[in-house]
């Protein structure tokens, strides 16, 4: 049964103060759903809490029709892009795209390199395979960490303003490029961000998130 | 103390004050192990290289050192990510309780744990008492790094599919590996050269080379035997630090190290038990020590302080009964001058080690050669060089505090040179551009962290020196016993009354190296990093 992700009456706090009360969220099989709100609404909160690695106060996230709220992160195959690329350190660039990928057998490693390439292609950094993430600049490092979401073909992708920290410029045409690629993926997504614009050119429905009364 | 600021990466002319400590270190540390060398050379001694019993010892040696070493980080880690990634209630008590074994000295915990285990004399005895020690240390470097990794790497791995287990083995440990390993060269070199605890808990039959070296050179006065011992222990210790530091250097992550973030409660199973299991580390640490503040108040069936008593009023006729009094002056006074000469020499080491720029480190490593020698290596190569050497230094009382100086020379250079270096220069300049004069901006700005530095170290270098035993065995006059050394002689002979006023001088002992170090402690700088 295809529903895709649904949240209810999702509420969290931090120390005893409320910060999402009892929010509701659909995202359909196939769709890009922006998220619109100013910071401090819990935007990211309601993000972690999906992906898995948050527990909230109350409320459910469903997948698919069945309830998904306890199971743990590593289970759920949601992906999730933070705002830094928090590229792992100790690997370059195709270690950490192919991060979550098989490859102990020789016919699960010519996979892996495969799969990529494919990515890296898709992405915009052919080549890149060998780059030492140092070497990356903020565009092309946060480019790789959506390729590394990716990798292992999640049901759903969730993007915490990915381009937060990047130029107009670069944002713009990084929107463009993530849309093409999810839609080439059929992955869905949930985007989060403050940037009306941005949200425009990702999404195919754009949800808007008001502060929390205090 | 004016920090250099001007053009980086060249020597500056401060590096001339390097030459003072490294003299030091020349002359009793470097001088000494070459006269073991020489003494090590002969053709007796060689023949010693090719002796089993050499061999089974050095294996033993190590052996001992890997196992203790291997558990200290691995009973540490849950506890420096509870202590350093989680909010916990009693965090900083609990980090100074774990921390507390490290500045003991080491006869009193070889006591305590042979007043407390059922089978002293066993290697599982000595590697016990070894993890008593070392495991705060595992804590405070392990978790000092783990504190400014960013937590989300975890969950970016968790949301990638990987399982808890292998988020941990894959994306944690990487990083955390230079820190582990500094945390294991620094244990393996300490209980690789472990003495006191050996000597109190081993088994006579089977030494550790230090230990070996001891009784080769004290007891059987076989100087040659002796030699060839250090020289091994000494080419032992050289290639395994050199090993661990090649290996650090090729595994480490250039990585960026966030702030410590807030720490969030524990919200997994997991989580819990870390912190648990740093509650039940903590009591393991604190019950050896309440074992022996019992052992000295046990009087045969019933409890008293007649070992205090009989501490300060030796019953005994003989000619070697000391007062505790005696040596408790003694061992103070010997402390505040190798403390005084630690200090002075660790000051000119900052300056000329921040001097001298780049070359630096090369300084850094030739100041910390006497973390690398063993005590007894020391204090033994200082008396072959009182006996040989063109002086008769024999009975020189200075010989005491110049040794247990130079064992807390590196501690000194440890805990001053991180603060000097993470000092702000621009913070001096914007106190002289408010309008203060150049002793005032310095004072306000710098004087009070580097006195208060100071003091930490003053501290560290004292107790250090006051437990000192590896090297003051060799060097102190029989009938001038500083208090460890009375305390090892005491229980070396039988009967109750001697390990129960041993165990009273160890009290005492233990009482003193809290207070100075707790006192320090207040003073100390938070987040100043070093030791």
């Amino acid at each position: 049964m295809e529903q895709g992700l649904s949240v209810s009456g999702l509420v969290i706090a931090y120390d005893g103060r409320t910060i999402v009360s009892g929010l509701d969220l659909a995202v359909p099989p196939r769709e890009i759903v922006a998220v619109l709100g100013p910071s401090g609404c819990g935007k990211s909160s309601v993000l972690r809490c999906i992906a898995g690695v948050q527990a909230p106060q109350a409320g459910t996230i469903g997948w698919n029709g069945s309830d998904v709220t306890r199971v743990p992160a590593h289970l759920r195959r949601i992906g999730l892009v933070f705002q830094d690329p928090l590229l792992f350190p100790h690997r370059d660039v195709a270690g950490n795209v192919g991060f979550a990928l098989p490859g102990r057998s020789s016919r699960e490693s010519t996979a892996r390199h495969e799969r990529v390439r494919e990515l890296l292609d898709l992405v915009g950094l052919p080549g890149f395979e060998s780059r030492h993430i140092t070497t990356l600049s903020g565009g092309e490092a946060q480019r790789v960490a959506l390729a590394r979401a990716l990798a292992p073909r999640p049901h759903l992708l969730l993007l915490d303003e990915p381009f937060g920290a990047l130029d107009r410029d670069l944002r713009d045409r990084l929107a463009v490029d993530v849309r093409a690629l999810l839609e080439r993926e059929r992955t869905p997504a949930l985007h989060v961000t403050h940037d009306r614009a941005e949200a425009d050119l990702i999404a195919s429905r754009v949800v808007h998130f008001t502060a929390a009364p205090a | 103390m004016i920090l250099p600021t001007s053009r980086p990466g060249q020597a500056q002319r401060g590096t001339v004050w390097a030459i003072i400590p490294l003299a030091a270190v020349t002359a009793l540390v470097v001088v000494p192990v070459i006269a073991v060398v020489i003494a090590g050379l002969n053709a007796q001694s060689l023949s010693e290289f090719t002796d089993s019993t050499t061999w089974r010892i050095v294996a033993y040696t190590a052996f001992q050192a890997l196992v203790s070493t291997a558990l200290s980080i691995g009973l540490a880690m849950p506890a420096a990510y509870a202590l350093y990634r989680l909010s916990m209630p009693g965090r900083r008590t609990l980090l100074a309780v774990l921390t507390l074994p490290f500045i003991l000295p080491t006869v009193v915990v070889g006591l305590a744990f042979r007043e407390l285990l059922p089978f002293p004399g066993t290697t599982a005895a000595i590697v016990i008492a070894h993890v008593f020690f070392n495991v705060g240390l595992a804590v405070r470097v392990i978790g000092s790094l783990w504190g400014h990794l960013d937590p989300r790497m975890r969950e970016v791995a968790s949301t990638l599919g990987l399982t808890p287990i292998h988020a941990f083995v894959r994306v944690t440990l990487p990083p955390l590996t230079p820190a582990i390993l500094s945390a294991a060269i620094l244990i393996f070199l300490f209980t690789f050269t472990s003495f006191g605890v050996v000597l109190i808990l081993g088994d006579p039959s089977l030494p550790t080379i230090e230990v070996a070296i001891y009784t080769a050179a004290v007891q059987r006065l076989d100087l040659s035997e002796a030699a060839a011992l250090a020289l091994l222990q000494f080419a032992f210790v050289a290639s395994a630090v050199l090993v661990m530091t090649r290996l650090q250097h090729r595994l480490s992550v250039r990585q960026q190290l966030g702030d410590a973030s807030p720490p969030p409660h524990a919200s997994s199973a997991g989580e819990r038990l870390a912190i648990g299991w740093t509650y039940i580390l903590a009591v393991a640490v604190a019950i050896p020590l309440t074992a022996l503040v019992g052992r000295s108040l046990r009087v045969g069936d019933g409890w008293g302080v007649t070992w205090y008593q009989r501490a300060f009023v030796p019953e005994e006729a003989t000619t070697r009964a000391v007062s505790a009094a005696e040596s408790i002056a003694l061992s103070l006074q010997y402390a505040a001058t190798a403390t005084a000469m630690a200090l002075a020499l660790g000051a000119l080491a900052c300056v000329g080690i921040l001097a001298a720029r780049q070359h630096g480190a090369w300084l850094d490593a030739a100041l910390a050669l006497p973390l690398g020698v063993s005590a007894v290596t020391i204090g033994f190569g200082l008396l072959l060089v009182s006996l040989r050497g063109p002086i008769d230094m024999r009975g020189w009382w200075v010989l005491v505090p110049l040794g247990q100086a130079m064992v807390a020379l590196p501690i000194v250079v440890r805990v001053v040179l991180p603060l000097l270096r993470s000092m702000d220069p621009r913070l001096r300049h914007v106190a002289a551009t408010l309008g203060a004069p150049p002793v005032r901006a310095w004072w306000a700005t710098e004087g009070a962290l580097v006195l208060r530095a100071f003091a930490v170290a003053a501290a560290l270098a004292a107790a250090v020196a006051l437990g000192e035993f590896g090297a003051t065995a060799f060097l102190v006059r029989l009938d001038t016993p500083t208090v460890p050394v009375q305390i090892v002689r005491l229980l070396g002979r039988p009967g109750e009354a001697n390990t129960g006023v041993a165990a009273a001088l160890s009290v005492m002992l233990l009482l003193m190296t809290i207070l100075i170090v707790g006192a320090a402690e207040r003073l100390r700088p938070r987040r100043s990093g070093g030791w």
